[in-house]
């Protein structure tokens, strides 16, 4: 990958999940902030930009819409 | 999504207009007898001759027996009413127990899935990084030490499953024998304390505690007890086991200091596939097997179990089972 690396939220609750997805994303040269829950996740966006968030809809302990 | 509540609704729709059309049916039965009652009593006076010496007599009878009818009549109907309503209830409530037993098993079932394919995931995505990139030591280790962590869940979900469906079938021989709880105790402390390195472990452990108990049944309960304790607290918070004699029982209890357990579900954490929290929101993660198992061990050791708030907040489970 050439100039900036892409940032990527990756948004997880299963700690160990987790940490095996963002060092995997992490060795494709990607900049991963992970968050793991939805509270932390919209944290996140409030305070970054991110060009992909990686979430799975059950797992924010909030709704879909709220979200 | 929205086709198991259409269901639902049907079926709860069925049992209102049948239980109706019952009611009803048994109100215009009442009716219809009571007015051919009054239609026979006419007959009968009408047939009655007025300068008859026992005219009197007869048409005092003829009423007696109206009423005696009439009598019959509301005691027959009330029985038959008071049977139909208690049939409806007894009814109604099987139905709603079947249809929770329905959505429980549904959720168990998601549940489940979800529980079995996260540690193979992780262990999957974690050899496959291992082959794949040249990683340096540390986190080699950190990536084998996660995937024995997902292994070791693995195994103790298996278990579950395996113990409460041999327990529920009556497949499960139990063996009591002399046991040393404590040695059971500390040999699982030692295990979690490898197992989560990060996460501070207090254990005081009074030794030589014998108790006429099966090992691997009450290895399956404390196991249990200690994964739940550190799933559900944070990670920055120390999860606190006592064991010692009391009278004539061994008390174990474990202490967290995750968010507590509301006084109404106090109870049902303990029943079959019941699930702390919001299904929608997912905030219980887990199988609802865990506690069910160690409800039901406990109970096979003549025992007692109790979760009570932790004054500083979060839960202790507390069990006792008699010493030998």
């Amino acid at each position: 990958m050439q100039g900036k690396p892409y940032s990527i939220l990756l948004v997880e609750d299963e700690e160990n999940l987790q940490e095996a997805l963002k060092l995997n994303l992490e060795l494709e040269g990607y900049l991963i902030s992970s968050a793991y829950n939805g509270a932390e996740a919209l944290k996140a966006v409030q305070q970054e930009h991110f060009d992909l968030i990686i979430l799975i809809l059950c797992s924010l302990k909030l709704t879909a819409s709220a979200f | 999504m929205t086709a198991k509540p259409k269901k639902i609704k049907s079926i709860y729709v069925i049992y209102w207009v049948l239980l109706a059309y019952i009611i009803a049916a048994l109100v215009w039965w009442f009716i219809a007898l009571m007015q051919q009652n009054q239609i026979m009593v006419n007959i009968r006076k009408a047939e009655l001759i007025k300068s008859d010496y026992n005219y009197d007599l007869k048409f005092k009878a003829i009423e007696e027996d109206r009423k005696r009818k009439v009598a019959q009549y509301v005691g027959e109907g009330s029985i038959f009413f008071l049977l139909i309503i208690a049939g409806a209830v007894f009814v109604f409530r099987a139905i709603r127990r079947q249809l929770k037993h329905s959505q429980q098993q549904q959720s168990f079932m998601m549940a489940i899935t979800h529980e079995l394919k996260t540690p193979i995931a992780v262990a999957k995505l974690n050899l496959e990084t291992l082959l794949k990139h040249k990683l340096d030591e540390n986190r080699q280790q950190r990536l084998l030490h996660n995937t024995l962590q997902e292994a070791n869940r693995l195994n103790d979900l298996s278990n579950n499953l395996l113990f409460s469906s041999q327990i529920e079938a009556g497949g499960y021989m139990y063996h009591p024998e002399e046991t040393d709880i404590a040695a059971i105790t500390q040999k699982l402390v030692q295990e979690y304390m490898q197992r989560y390195p990060e996460r501070e472990i207090l254990a005081s452990v009074e030794d030589n505690t014998i108790v006429n108990g099966d090992a691997i049944l009450l290895q399956i309960t404390i196991n249990n007890l200690l994964e739940n304790a550190l799933k559900y607290s944070p990670k920055d918070k120390s999860i606190c086991i006592m064991l010692a004699k009391k009278g004539p029982n061994a008390l174990f209890s474990i202490t967290d200091n995750g968010q507590g357990i509301p006084n109404n579900e106090k109870q049902n954490i303990f029943n079959r596939h019941y699930r702390l929290g919001n299904e929608a929101t997912k905030k219980a993660k887990g199988t609802g097997l865990g506690l069910y198992l160690v409800k039901n061990i406990i109970f096979t050791h003549k025992g007692k179990i109790e979760v009570t708030d932790n004054p500083q907040g979060g839960s202790i489970f507390a069990f006792s089972i008699p010493l030998i």
